[in-house]
């Protein structure tokens, strides 16, 4: 079930909601939690049925795990005596062999039948919703239970932080340590009206982002990666910068979704954007972009990895290694480690530029970091490296368009050539404005999350966001439902 | 606080719902397409464009059969084919309707009605289907056919819609023209289409026509190319590939259905081209004729293992060689219906593996034998505007 859809905004939210809070008001907690668990289980399998033993069995397996894991020393089972890393590494085998075949095999497959030159057959595996999210929560889980012998946990509080359905699909990547206290916390059953609000102003502001700013982008985007065959300079900068903005406001819009369905519910998820757009170099943009993978990253990769503290060239490696295999969670393709890699690199290099003690006046290292995270988008969005170097080919005037002769004053006659659309300042004006939007605006969730929520108590705001919401939902229902591009990581 | 953020909860739900649920209310009660229930204070009356409008019908009128084709099919009297097969039929034919497209519409009626005959055209897409091709506008109306009702209404959320509604229209472009299911999205009456049957002469009086275009356009292209030897050639792997993805696409949105339902009839008609078409595969675009040819030993021995299915080809037939007979090179006069009807209950002209090859072998004789030149020569004098156009396969 999409955020974005009717029968979520209209049938299973409500239904959901008012089911959950009417056991809580009549006492019946752990009814409660079973129900919006199982409404989360109902959320996932709408997709595919299917595979909702999938994500049984994981949490089943490592919930057991995270048990023992979390006892002091090691279990013995009959004559078979077995230690705690054994468990842990017993459980990481099983959580990233669950992600490696269904997400990697046939990419695995793939490149080494092209390796060894035999054709093999690869199977027609259906990439489960969600899989990087639960896993990597998990994984968090597991490898805290054995380093910090976590506190036992209630089964059903356990499914629920799993489940929960506004982050099941896409994230926030959630940390046990910051969930389970709130789905324990008694003060969290009742209803509470200020949150309720926020939650309302999150999601409508999301829904906006998603359903009228990021799908009007992606038709653009698309039109350029997909359909045109031919890029100029300016149909190639409108084609990244298109995916650009789409990208971010379709991953924000949906993460101000789920931020805010989970206030209705008392649940506070953690921040994952802080303006990104705005940031000044690589590694900045990494603090304020899907903050909790960067989070998941360092803690759980580029650390156990030894981190900085083995000297600068393994310092070096760690973070190439880690962003590569970054760029691969996102999904079973080369491009997706080309992307990891250029921003690995960016982020070595920067960190050589500021040894070195160099600084850029604000300005440009806005521009410069802007545009390379523009530019590395490309790789990210394209299905092969031609097309990639193509686009980029073009943005570089050395496609369709020589740079020199191209004359400012065309640009919106240029964007014609957009296959597939005869828009051309509706495009100009779209990106001129989702530019000025990120740059010189507050992300919206900053307004919950650092600003008191009194400041959604007034008339305006309050008739404002209702009405991107109508605007949003006449949307929604009027158009095909756009799935969110990080459902497909 | 909390008493404070309760009211601006209210306001904003206020806000937000009464506009939506009185929009969608409205929608629901006037039913243009009949989605939801049969027009309340107007008589019942259809949108030709089928595609969106079969979803209605199925889910709100009483039949047990259906015929589901394309234009070749749109003059079928459902009270003719009742009468001759037995059943209540309707006929939701889809105009130039993929099979994928049908499929879709086949597994949603199967879903909510017992169906006892299906009567079926099948037009060669399954040499060049839409399937999958990102700029049909297949997402525009496919969730009509899903399970789900709510999301129906977006059918109606668009600025000709809610003119309407804002009205309570009933002009027939609001809430259709045909007021019966029996043939609802014929041509066999408009006079535009009629004009061009008779011959030559009448093709070229109508060449300003675009579906006459693209016929002339095909026939002087392939006659250009027949007559200096330039006709298109393929490698077997080339044909191979296509003829395997032709039967798996014959086999995913065709035969799947036979299969599941055994109860239900299933009378398939290959259309009654006409010759000219034919040729052009023959002699021209010669992969075609391996790809039909492949169809037609594919469906007869589906034919031979399901007692629940019948496949019938005309092809054969002297009627495809007069093009007097035809509007453009795919289309037969609605009058040659009946027959084709009555050959449906005779079991004239069904294909099976005893006369399958003899009917190919009969086929392509004639195909190869036909004057593609002479006609293409012929259509230079009357339309040099339109050559190069209809390239593509229809």
């Amino acid at each position: 079930m999409l955020f974005n859809s009717i029968e979520f905004i209209f049938v299973f939210l409500p239904v959901v909601f008012l089911g959950y809070f009417w056991l809580n008001k009549n006492e019946y907690i752990v009814a409660g939690k079973a129900w919006l668990a199982l409404a989360s289980l109902f959320f996932y399998g709408w997709w595919n049925p299917d595979y909702l033993i999938l994500i049984v069995v994981s949490i089943l397996v490592n919930y057991w795990l995270g048990r023992q894991l979390s006892r002091k020393h090691g279990r013995r089972w009959h004559r078979f005596s077995i230690s705690n890393q054994q468990l842990l590494v017993l459980g990481l085998t099983f959580d990233l062999g669950l992600l490696g075949y269904f997400k990697y095999f046939n990419f695995l497959v793939g490149n080494l039948s092209k390796l060894v030159g035999f054709n093999v057959e690869t199977s027609s595996i259906v990439l489960p919703l969600g899989i990087s999210f639960f896993t990597f929560t998990q994984i968090a889980y597991l490898v805290d239970c054995y380093k910090e012998g976590t506190k036992e946990y209630n089964f059903i509080n356990y499914a629920l932080f799993v489940t929960f359905f506004p982050h099941l699909i896409a994230g926030p990547i959630l940390h046990h340590k910051e969930m389970m206290p709130q789905f324990a916390d008694r003060s969290n059953l009742a209803r509470r009206y200020t949150n309720i609000l926020s939650g309302l102003f999150l999601f409508s502001v999301g829904l906006f982002k998603k359903v009228v700013v990021a799908d009007s982008f992606a038709r653009w985007a698309d039109a350029g990666f997909d359909q045109a065959t031919v890029l100029g300079f300016y149909e190639a900068w409108a084609t990244s910068l298109s995916y650009t903005f789409q990208l971010y406001y379709d991953f924000s819009g949906y993460t101000d979704m789920a931020i805010g369905v989970a206030l209705l519910f008392n649940i506070r998820l953690p921040i994952n954007f802080d303006s990104p757009y705005k940031a000044l170099t690589i590694q900045d943009f990494w603090r304020r972009w899907h903050m909790t993978l960067s989070r998941f990253l360092k803690n759980y990769l580029y650390i156990p990895l030894g981190g900085n503290k083995l000297g600068i060239s393994r310092t070096y490696l760690n973070i190439l290694v880690t962003f590569a295999l970054g760029g691969l969670w996102h999904g079973a393709s080369w491009m997706f480690v080309i992307w990891g890699v250029l921003h690995g690199a960016a982020m070595v290099l920067h960190r050589i530029w500021a040894k070195l003690g160099y600084r850029l006046p604000r300005v440009m290292a806005w521009l410069f970091t802007f545009n390379f995270i523009n530019l590395a988008w490309v790789f990210f969005r394209a299905t092969d490296l031609d097309s990639a170097l193509a686009i980029v080919k073009g943005m570089l005037g050395l496609g369709h368009t020589h740079l020199a002769d191209s004359k400012p004053f065309v640009l919106p006659d240029a964007l014609v050539l957009l296959s597939g659309y005869s828009v051309d300042y509706v495009v100009a004006t779209g990106i001129l404005v989702a530019l000025c939007c990120v740059v010189a605006f507050r992300n919206s969730n900053q307004f919950i999350y650092f600003e008191k929520p009194e400041i959604l108590l007034k008339r305006t705001p309050v008739i404002g966001y209702a009405m991107l919401a109508l605007t949003a939902i006449y949307m929604t229902m009027a158009t095909p439902y756009n799935k969110f591009i990080y459902f497909n990581f | 606080m909390e008493i404070k953020a309760k009211k601006w909860v209210l306001v904003y739900l206020i806000l937000v719902l009464v506009p939506i649920i009185m929009l969608i209310g409205a929608f629901w009660a006037y039913d243009p397409l009949q989605l939801y229930h049969k027009p309340w204070g107007r008589p019942a009356t259809f949108n030709t464009n089928m595609r969106i409008q079969a979803a209605g019908i199925i889910r709100n009128h009483d039949f047990d059969s259906i015929i589901l084709g394309t234009s070749i099919m749109e003059n079928y009297s459902s009270k003719e084919v009742g009468k001759r097969l037995s059943g209540n039929f309707v006929n939701i034919s889809i105009s130039a309707g993929d099979y994928f497209e049908r499929a879709r519409v086949l597994g949603f009626l199967f879903k909510i009605k017992n169906i006892r005959n299906v009567v079926y055209s099948l037009d060669s897409v399954y040499m060049n289907t839409r399937a999958g091709y990102s700029l049909f506008p297949y997402p525009t109306y496919e969730y009509l056919y899903d399970n789900n009702q709510l999301n129906d209404i977006r059918v109606y959320l668009n600025h000709f819609y809610i003119k309407c509604l804002s009205t309570w229209s009933a002009d027939g472009d609001c809430v259709g023209f045909t007021p019966d299911l029996n043939r609802p999205n014929a041509w066999s009456g408009d006079n535009e289409n009629l004009r061009r049957f008779g011959g030559l002469d009448k093709w070229c009086a109508a060449s300003g026509n675009y579906l006459m275009q693209d016929s002339i356009g095909k026939i002087r292209q392939a006659g250009q190319a027949v007559a200096t030897g330039s006709v298109l050639r393929f490698t077997e792997e080339q044909v191979g590939q296509r003829v395997a993805s032709a039967l798996t696409y014959v086999d995913k949105y065709v035969i799947h259905f036979v299969k599941a339902n055994p109860e239900t009839r299933f009378y398939f008609v290959f259309p009654p081209y006409s010759r000219v078409q034919y040729a052009i595969w023959y002699q021209y675009r010669t992969i075609n004729s391996f790809i039909h040819a492949a169809v037609l030993r594919h469906l007869a021995m589906e034919a031979s293992r399901l007692p629940n299915m019948q496949v019938f080809g005309f092809e054969n037939e002297a009627y495809s060689d007069d093009i007097a007979n035809y509007m453009d090179i795919v289309h037969a006069h609605p009058d040659h219906d009946a027959y084709l009807l009555a050959s449906l209950a005779s079991g004239r002209g069904c294909l099976t593996l005893a006369n399958v090859e003899s009917y190919i072998e009969e086929s392509k004789q004639k195909g190869l034998g036909y004057d593609l030149v002479g006609l293409g020569k012929k259509l230079d004098q009357c339309a040099r505007p339109a050559l190069g156009q209809g390239d593509r396969h229809g």
